[in-house]
């Protein structure tokens, strides 16, 4: 199995290559397969936009800019968690459009600000933007004790809780808040690190 | 370690066990329960899907969710164009079926039909403005296809169909307040309100 990052490019680039030949099935195949690799964090970005049925019509027309940016746009995927925030804040301006029945500019249907993405919105989000590239996340886990690195290591190796509970001798139970005070160490340090920079 | 972080913590993991076994949708009763620390937890959320990596869907997966009406690559034009074909439909005919599903029985409205949906199919409307009546009147008169249509409403629409053809309509420069008199005069006739209305529905 391909790395994450390489595996989507190649999605994204059979996609459009498939899309330009008029091969429409193919196109759909591949854009379906990276809209469901990043369905959940879709599903989460659209909840930080609103909630109840609205954070459903926000993770609709995500879904909706999403598979357009696969099949029209010529930008490379990078830091998808990042950018899928982003088409989550357009989208939620797509509803406040249509509430006002103003159809959206071409641009704005277009426009996610690619080069300067997690540039947008308030410090907090800019951070955790940032930090939610997989690339990124090594330059921040100094900040963390031995335990919690080795929690996080894990997690990138997807080990399963009950192995990594065992490996670090804590009760499964305690992992979780282990593992949420490790997080919040790192997205504390990207903060941080967003302000000063 | 307080109370919070072991509740936090706790829903973190409830809420990741819930998407890796598909249970988005029980994701959001989980966020509710944070309260006030919904978007700290939406934050660690966001942070530990990312350091697990993307999901590794099953190929049956990608195959139905990529024929759902929202991959349709195609844009309206082509859509509707299509559908209509399928449907053995001529646009006169389909304007006649538009007109009375919608209600409109005036000549001019008829008129105002066939001239906007013209523009439509050959890319002349952007269909994000089409009002919801219009699309499912649409929808429903090209073969159930409503979903589709609002699936792919954002979808940019490319190059301007071959039936396009515009007239030269140019004005003299002369400096003067002679253009604008022309202009003047050239401008469209009051639109009737059967016209407005139609227009209304195609988000004009």
């Amino acid at each position: 199995m391909p790395d994450s990052a390489s595996h989507d490019a190649d999605l994204v680039r059979r996609a459009r290559a498939a899309h330009a030949a008029g091969d429409l099935d193919a196109a759909r195949r591949c854009a379906g397969e990276l809209w469901l690799r990043y369905q959940p964090q879709a599903y989460a970005a659209s909840r930080r936009r609103a909630r109840g049925s609205e954070a459903d019509e926000v993770f609709g027309h995500l879904q909706l800019r999403f598979i357009r940016w696969v099949y029209y746009r010529d930008t490379a995927p990078q830091n998808m968690t990042g950018l899928l925030n982003q088409m989550a804040l357009y989208a939620y301006g797509d509803l406040q459009r249509t509430e006002a029945r103003e159809a959206p500019t071409v641009e704005a249907i277009d426009d996610y600000g690619d080069r300067d993405l997690g540039r947008r919105g308030n410090p907090n989000e800019v951070a955790l933007n940032q930090l939610l590239d997989r690339d990124l996340i090594e330059q921040l886990l100094p900040v963390l004790n031995e335990r919690e690195r080795i929690l996080i290591d894990r997690m990138l190796e997807n080990a399963p809780d009950a192995a990594v509970a065992a490996e670090l001798g804590v009760d499964p139970n305690n992992l979780h808040q282990i593992r949420f005070r490790a997080l919040k160490r790192l997205r504390d340090e990207a903060r941080t690190r967003e302000l000063t920079a | 370690m307080d109370e919070r972080e072991i509740q936090l913590g706790n829903l973190l993991a409830d809420a990741l066990a819930a998407f890796s076994d598909g249970r988005s949708a029980d994701v959001d009763a989980l966020i509710d329960q944070a309260g006030d620390d919904r978007a700290e937890l939406l934050d660690m959320i966001e942070l530990a899907l990312m350091l697990q990596g993307p999901a590794l869907p099953a190929q049956v997966d990608v195959e139905t969710i990529a024929m759902t009406p929202a991959f349709d690559p195609r844009s309206w034009p082509a859509i509707l164009t299509d559908a209509r074909h399928a449907n053995g439909l001529e646009r006169p005919s389909l304007i006649t079926q538009l007109a009375d599903l919608l209600g409109f029985s005036s000549d001019d409205a008829r008129e105002q039909m066939r001239v906007r949906y013209h523009e439509l199919e050959t890319g002349l409307i952007q269909p994000a403005g089409v009002q919801r009546p219009m699309l499912e009147a649409l929808g429903d008169l090209l073969g159930g296809i409503r979903d589709t249509l609002a699936a792919t409403r954002l979808a940019p629409v490319g190059p301007l169909h071959d039936e396009v053809v515009f007239n030269r309509k140019g004005f003299p420069d002369v400096g003067d307040d002679t253009a604008l008199m022309l202009m003047s005069k050239a401008m469209a006739p009051e639109r009737t309100p059967d016209q407005r209305a139609v227009d209304a529905l195609f988000g004009i």
